[in-house]
């Protein structure tokens, strides 16, 4: 019953905001409406209408779906010091991250949907039902990762909530199982989309173990990144006043991880390039390209000096503006998303297990069916956001 | 080419690969092959008691094989010797191209028309044929028609020690210096099969690929290359600047 | 004649109530999947227009694995699928399902030096397995190289010389190598592909979800998606088609060569090696000794492409 109340109060809270909230909302509809008709167009036509080839058979779709991954895990980030060393100013923040977690993670799976050739045969992958090749295929273990990571951050972010809706502390015998249990799969949805990449020997540009460790690094600096930028974002908005201890924190452990990244990436960088094997043909096309082919090469770039100057940001003085700092977000959300994305989804499949140069960019439909995903996601966010902030300011309470 | 009918049918040559008894047939058959030669070399001109890298008389490797009793092609078959055995049975596809081919019988009858054995330029007839074969290993002065066709027999080919050998058993004659070619066609590795993979083995004769005059293969237009997937254009990717061949990148290396 | 020599057995799956409990189930677990059903209207709604109407579509949807389907399902959905192919190419196929023969391993050899670069067996390969004709798919890229280079990133795919072969340049023909050891059938998270008695890794291609996955995980780059929904004229269909091979396919599935099962299972050679000008192909039973393959493997210096991957591929190559 007092269940029911909560959810009723929920979606009332939906439905009340300002101007900005609905010209925000309006927006993304539309977004979400265009992606939706130019999805309906590649349902109808095939993925022809992309820009994906037999050369370059992933695109910008897995791209998105590899850097969201990152994000989705990145609330962990925020539960480690909240729930398990008990640091009460990471404490309210902690549900909309949890958000974010949920959107990421209903995002990464739309985008994997939508590269899908047959989705109506989703229900292949059920397992028992459908034939699951699991433990086999790496992209089983995917499917089943993310749906228990998001089944774990719903299950946590409800049952938070709902305690502080009924004005109760959360019992720790309930919580704590469960927090365990979501830092685990965090973990593993990163750790397992890198095994999705780096188990492929016919593409030795992903075939490095580095590549889990440095899914993990990047994650955890790009997701509290994007999640810092959103809570700047509130701040300014004046809808939720967060503490400024909360926002050194978060900047402290993008830092940390931000580093820990760019040290895998030039390990990374200097093996390939030191000793220019015929394996390092995908890093030489990313970073110069190959036979006179260099459609990667500004977006690595872009992204080299993206991370870099965030990082310049985030270690000097400079973070404790916060015109700085979210630039310093926004730079490194960006940096990051090209480099796992487009740098590294695209690059693995060029040159071809046969030596072609076959470039790949991706076409209007693709970037429109992207952004779609993208405003939903953001749509998510904002709803879960706004129920998280309205209970944990009391304006929703069960009295 | 009209006169097809007459000529008996000839498609198909069975040849026995007789393994199993090696050791007892190997002199019986060797005499009834000097028999054979001793036969056609009557009617010989040319001398070919010269030693030849290919007149080896060492033969304790050979096996023995030899057409059946029941083939009609030669009235004395004769019994022809490769170096190897175990060989899978097979069966040739003769002459496919059989409307261009008319028997050399049809002119050269013995009578009207006697096949000349001397060397010399051919001015009327047969000036289609190039024998690039010979022109470019061993010069026309040793090789002439009557190397492998018999002068005697005109519809059928000579082999070194004077065998007749039929048309469609060009390998027999081919074999007589390419023998390793002979061995990887009896075996598969050369050639090609036709029909299926398995149960009887059909296979091509020499003559099917190869022009015996002119035996190397000609360059031919390609089909056309690749397409980009529709909806895509092809953009060649233009190779890095600098030497494509390995040495010169060596040498390339060396100069800076 | 091959089906003489090697009696034919056909896999059946056993029918028992066990199996109709289990398919029972699966019929109530899917009609209950709320995501399955709105994926099922779209199917239909989607279909609406094709052949057969509505509980074709139905059928369809809900069609088993290939390795699931008991005789009575697979003649049934053979029909479907024959019906389906007649209305949308205007040509009545024949659709079999020739199971592997016993006791036999495809293997094919391919003679370098021989290979001449002319592509006869690439188109003649399009012919033969229904490629669609607008998204262009081929199963055979044969890369231009220079005679002492054996670095693909050098070869040419494009090359179109007025004739071939090129001075200097050798010919390296790539279609699907049959991996023993096959990552493509590992990385497909439905089972989609597996690899069949008789060596050849196949798709059902009415139970692939199109992830592209196995075309990621192939080292030989064998593997090609329909982007587009596949059009043949109808003069140029090949009619003799099997479920596992060159039967019509739909858009949004992997497809891949197959050494032409439709053919070798019935004791035919390949469509490449047959449509070959040089002879440079050689196929067969790799477990019968007096196999030419065999004699092949055996007495030429043979190698396979990228053996250090442990794909162990049924696919040499070698040279004179």
């Amino acid at each position: 019953m007092e269940f029911i109340r909560f959810c009723v109060d929920g979606v009332k809270e939906i439905f009340r905001g300002g101007k900005l909230y609905w010209s925000w909302m309006g927006l993304l509809t539309v977004v979400a409406l265009i992606g939706a008709s130019a999805y309906l167009q590649q349902f109808q036509q095939g993925l022809v209408v992309t820009g994906m080839s037999d050369q370059v058979s992933w695109g910008i779709y897995i791209a998105s779906f590899t850097s969201l991954v990152g994000i989705a895990a990145a609330a962990i980030m925020l539960i480690i010091p909240a729930y398990i060393f008990h640091d009460m100013d990471i404490k309210e923040i902690v549900i909309p991250a949890e958000g974010l977690a949920i959107a990421a993670c209903v995002m990464s799976m739309m985008f994997v949907l939508i590269d899908l050739g047959r989705p109506d045969r989703m229900w292949h992958l059920l397992p028992f039902i459908g034939r699951f090749n699991f433990p086999k295929s790496m992209l089983a273990w995917d499917v089943l990762v993310l749906n228990v990571y998001l089944f774990l951050t719903v299950i946590i972010s409800v049952y938070l909530l709902f305690s502080k809706y009924k004005g109760k502390e959360p019992k720790f015998s309930i919580y704590f199982p469960l927090v365990i249990l979501s830092i685990i799969s965090a973990l593993s949805i990163h750790t397992v989309t890198a095994f999705l990449f780096s188990s492929n020997v016919a593409r030795s540009f992903w075939h490095t173990g580095l590549l889990a460790p440095r899914f993990i690094a990047s994650a955890f600096s790009a997701g509290p990144a994007f999640f810092l930028l959103t809570v700047l974002v509130m701040r300014y908005t004046k809808v939720f006043p967060v503490k400024d201890i909360a926002i050194k924190r978060l900047t402290m452990i993008i830092t940390i991880a931000l580093e820990i990244n760019l040290f895998l990436l030039l390990a990374e960088v200097f093996t390939e390039f030191y000793h220019q094997t015929e394996h390092s043909a995908s890093a030489a096309y990313l970073f110069f390209g190959l036979g006179g082919k260099t459609a990667l090469v500004p977006w690595i770039w872009s992204s080299v000096f993206l991370n870099i100057s965030a990082l310049v940001i985030f270690v000097l003085p400079l973070k404790k503006n916060t015109i700085f700092l979210t630039l310093a977000c926004l730079f490194l959300v960006v940096g990051v998303w090209i480099e796992k994305g487009m740098g590294l989804v695209v690059p693995g499949f060029i040159p071809t297990p046969l030596g072609e140069v076959y470039e790949y960019s991706p076409t209007f439909i693709e970037a429109q069916i992207s952004m779609g995903v993208w405003a939903i996601g953001l749509m998510l966010y904002t709803i879960l956001a706004k129920i998280s902030i309205a209970v944990n300011l009391e304006r929703i309470r069960l009295d | 080419m009209g006169q097809e009918p007459e000529r008996p049918v000839r498609n198909e040559v069975v040849v026995e690969n007789e393994i199993e008894d090696e050791d007892d047939s190997d002199g019986e058959e060797e005499e009834e092959e000097e028999e054979e030669g001793d036969e056609d070399d009557d009617d010989e001109d040319e001398d070919d008691d010269e030693a030849m890298p290919w007149n080896d008389e060492d033969e304790e490797e050979i096996k023995v094989f030899k057409f059946p009793q029941s083939a009609e092609l030669l009235p004395n078959f004769p019994v022809f010797r490769v170096k190897y055995a175990g060989f899978p049975e097979f069966k040739i596809k003769g002459r496919l191209r059989s409307s261009e081919y008319f028997l050399c019988s049809e002119c050269h009858d013995g009578v009207e028309l006697k096949p000349r054995p001397i060397i010399r330029e051919l001015r009327k007839e047969h000036t289609n044929i190039n024998l690039e074969h010979i022109k470019q290993e061993h010069g026309t002065e040793k090789f002439w028609c009557t190397i492998c066709h018999d002068t005697s027999r005109p519809d059928y080919l000579v082999g070194l020690k004077k065998q007749s050998i039929h048309f469609d058993q060009s390998f027999l004659l081919c074999g007589q210096c390419h023998s390793q070619n002979q061995k990887d066609w009896l075996f598969g590795a050369h050639g090609k099969r036709t029909e299926n993979w398995n149960g009887e083995r059909t296979i091509l004769l020499c003559t099917e690929c190869h022009s015996p005059h002119t035996p190397a293969l000609e360059p031919a237009p390609p089909n056309p290359p690749p397409p980009a997937r529709q909806g895509q254009i092809l953009v060649k990717s233009v190779h890095p600047e600098g030497p494509r061949k390995t040495w010169d990148k060596f040498i390339y290396s060396k100069q800076h | 004649m091959s089906e003489k020599n090697n009696p034919v057995k056909t896999v059946e799956a056993p029918e028992n109530s066990d199996v109709s409990r289990r398919e029972l189930f699966k019929k109530t677990a899917i009609a209950g999947t709320i995501a399955a059903a709105g994926a099922a209207s779209t199917t239909i709604a989607a279909s609406n227009a094709e052949p057969g109407g509505f509980s074709d579509a139905l059928d369809e949807f809900f069609q088993k694995h290939y390795q699931e389907m008991s005789k009575k399902e697979m003649k049934k959905t053979l029909a479907r699928l024959e019906r389906k192919a007649k209305v949308k190419h205007g040509k009545q196929i024949q659709i079999s399902n020739t199971p592997p023969i016993e006791g036999v391993l495809f293997g094919y050899a391919l003679n370098i030096s021989k290979c001449k670069g002319y592509r006869k067996c690439v188109d003649a390969c399009v012919e033969e397995n229904n490629q669609n004709r607008d998204t262009k798919i081929q199963y055979i890229r044969v890369l231009e190289l220079e005679n002492e280079s054996m670095n693909f990133e050098e070869a040419d795919h494009y090359y179109n010389h007025e004739t071939v072969p090129h001075t200097g340049k050798k010919y390296f023909p790539i279609q699907c190598q049959q991996c023993e050891n096959p990552p493509c059938v590992t990385a497909c998270p439905v089972e989609a592909t597996w690899k069949e008695a008789d060596g050849i890794t196949v798709i059902d291609y009415n139970w692939c979800i199109g992830c592209r996955y196995c075309a990621a995980a192939c080292p030989y780059w064998a593997r090609k998606f329909n982007w587009s929904e596949p059009s043949i004229p109808e003069e140029e269909i090949n009619p003799e088609t099997h479920y596992l091979s060159n039967r019509p396919r739909m858009r949004g599935v992997m497809e891949k060569c197959t050494f032409c099962l439709q053919r070798t299972r019935k004791g035919k050679l390949p469509a490449c090696l047959e449509a070959c000008p040089t002879g440079a192909r050689v196929f067969g039973n790799i477990l019968d000794p007096k196999s030419e393959i065999r004699y092949v493997l055996e007495n030429k210096k043979v190698f396979r492409l990228k053996e250090e991957l442990k794909t162990e591929p049924k696919f040499w190559y070698y040279s004179d």
